[in-house]
């Protein structure tokens, strides 16, 4: 079918594209920028950048400048300023401190958060 | 059949207002349009069946503090469990991607020819079934490997896949084509209301 549709004169041709009817001449224009996309690459689209708690407590210790116990930080001011729950930022600190990039102190029932 | 619709309805059809899939089935009446709608919701179904296997939402907000070792085994045994059903889940989504493309190959042959058609979409088929048998190969590392760096990055590298194959579906195959049903749709809807609105003169 297709060999003698390529047989056609041209003018032929266009007549009978120009004739097409709903659904072919809807698939006619899908297949058109199928075709133009010739390479099918997409790009996907950007990942979303998401920060990560742990980052946040560590990034807010460094700007409050937390270097011994005086100036150190609580869980549950730390929990406050950056609206997370204790509980996250207790996590969060305490794997901080395993990695050593946080050191902790405690003296009667506070316990205080500053960078080593 | 259409008379079933009401000027309201077909009036958001023609605004391009987002209606039901009933009504744009009712509007459309070719046979063949009317087959691809059906087929392209099973597919888009399908997709989300896969999705929600290999990356299962979790109940928890937070997720629990693991390392990697706990980590690739939860992996493990969550793809062990879904293997089966993965492997259906790839099998038919090949099967829907198959029956759309025929249905969209059903055209006028003037079509084919003057878009080279079926080379353009056997070329995203072979696409996506290379996805597929990729897929799978992820999917028998992470069940084979015992190193959780291993299993890992399998996971991970399946993760990926999937997210390019769901990709092109949605923008080679799923989206334009809905895209031409609904204008398809919106055309019938004009001519109803027009046979509406000149016969109540």
């Amino acid at each position: 079918m297709s060999r003698r549709l390529m047989e056609l004169p041209e003018e032929t041709r266009l007549e009978r594209i120009s004739a097409l009817r709903g659904f072919d001449r809807a698939i006619y224009s899908y297949a058109k920028t199928l075709a133009a996309t010739a390479g099918f690459s997409i790009k996907p689209p950007p990942p979303r950048k998401t920060v990560k708690s742990i980052d946040l407590v560590y990034q807010y210790l460094k700007s409050v400048n937390a270097k011994d116990f005086e100036s150190g930080r609580g869980s549950k001011e730390i929990a406050k300023q950056l609206g997370l729950s204790t509980s996250m930022v207790s996590q969060c600190l305490s794997r901080l401190v395993e990695k050593g990039l946080v050191k902790s102190e405690q003296r009667g029932r506070r316990i205080r958060y500053y960078l080593p | 059949m259409l008379s079933d619709l009401s000027l309201e309805v077909l009036v958001s059809v023609a605004c391009r207002r987002r209606v039901g899939n009933g009504v744009l089935e009712q509007l459309l009446s070719d046979e063949r349009a009317r087959r691809l709608h059906y087929y392209l919701r099973r597919l888009k179904g399908r997709v989300n069946q896969i999705s929600d296997v290999i990356d299962p939402s979790f109940a928890e907000s937070k997720p629990p503090w693991l390392d990697e070792a706990e980590l690739a085994e939860l992996v493990k045994r969550l793809y062990g469990i879904s293997r089966a059903k993965l492997e259906q889940l790839f099998n038919q989504l090949v099967i829907d991607l198959q029956m759309v493309m025929q249905t969209v190959l059903n055209v006028d042959p003037v079509v084919d020819m003057e878009t080279n058609l079926t080379e353009s979409l056997g070329k995203v088929y072979r696409d996506m079934v290379t996805s597929v048998e990729q897929m799978y190969s992820c999917l028998k590392k992470v069940e084979a490997s015992n190193f959780p760096d291993e299993v890992l990055d399998s996971a991970a590298e399946m993760r990926q896949i999937w997210g390019q194959l769901k990709l092109k579906l949605s923008h080679l195959i799923v989206s334009p084509l809905e895209e031409v049903l609904k204008e398809l749709a919106r055309e019938e809807a004009l001519k109803k209301i027009s046979l509406l609105v000149y016969s109540r003169r």
